[in-house]
């Protein structure tokens, strides 16, 4: 009986999902953060374009996460503690960054001018898993 | 000649070789701020991991939260939604549902993978 060697798994002619690269490194969120949408953005450069990529991202906790846990991308946010405004409130508030290819934040409904966020760190780990 | 590369066995790569995977059936209330589900792995890193839920209804499986409206006109517009996390030994599952009307039986399932320990 013959085998056909098309449908063996390990046939090399078929692209493959494998991980094939992985980033690492931390980023910063620091500044000032006014009431509404607010975006912070970082470049991270890729040895080739991902047509499959998973994300990671170790931070300070929110939503009982403790700061030492690891999140998927879009299943956790990163607290970012601010400080520097005139009221309590303002000191007191802690906005939280959701994370996602891109990191941004919110600030919701209450007024004020600016808030100065507590510079704050997270890690990041990329993985690629392209067909090649 | 053979491209090694293109093996799917190749040597030289990693693999997401599943440890463990699992699910939990539950009834999610109305008005609730936090369910919590813990599953132990015990592997010693933090682990990769994937995760699905049946956010809005017991039909449907997200890999993610449901896109929510950005403007709402009453905090029940608010949709069921989940955060995950894992560490040395656990993967934490937290399901809150704010106000939403919606309830009743939702399945939650997850992977954990021997891989990418961070």
């Amino acid at each position: 009986m013959s085998v056909d060697l098309t449908k063996v798994s390990q046939h090399s002619d078929y692209p493959a999902f494998k991980n094939n690269a992985v980033y690492t490194g931390s980023l910063n969120i620091s500044g000032a953060w006014e009431r509404g949408l607010n975006t912070r953005s970082w470049n991270i450069t890729v040895s080739s374009r991902p047509d499959l990529m998973d994300m990671f991202f170790i931070g300070p906790g929110a939503d009982g996460r403790p700061s030492d846990a690891m999140f998927r991308s879009g299943q956790g946010r990163i607290s970012v503690p601010t400080g520097g405004g005139t009221s309590l409130w303002e000191i007191s508030y802690r906005m939280t960054s959701a994370t996602n290819l891109l990191i941004y934040g919110y600030s919701t409904n209450q007024s004020g001018s600016a808030y100065s966020t507590t510079p704050t760190n997270f890690s990041y780990r990329f993985v690629d898993y392209s067909a090649q | 000649m053979i491209d090694l590369t293109k093996i799917s066995l190749y040597s030289d790569t990693n693999y997401m070789k599943q440890a463990f995977s699992g699910e939990a059936t539950f009834n999610l209330p109305n008005n609730n701020i936090g369910t919590v589900f813990t599953f132990n792995h015990n592997l010693g890193y933090r682990p990769a991991y994937s995760l699905s839920f049946t956010v809005n209804d017991n039909t449907v499986e997200w890999s993610g939260n449901m896109v929510e409206q950005n403007v709402m006109s009453a905090s029940d517009d608010r949709l069921p939604r989940f955060v995950s996390w894992v560490t040395n030994t656990q993967l934490v599952v937290r399901v809150s549902n704010y106000g939403n009307p919606s309830s009743g039986a939702r399945r939650l399932s997850y992977k954990i993978y021997y891989d990418y320990g961070a």
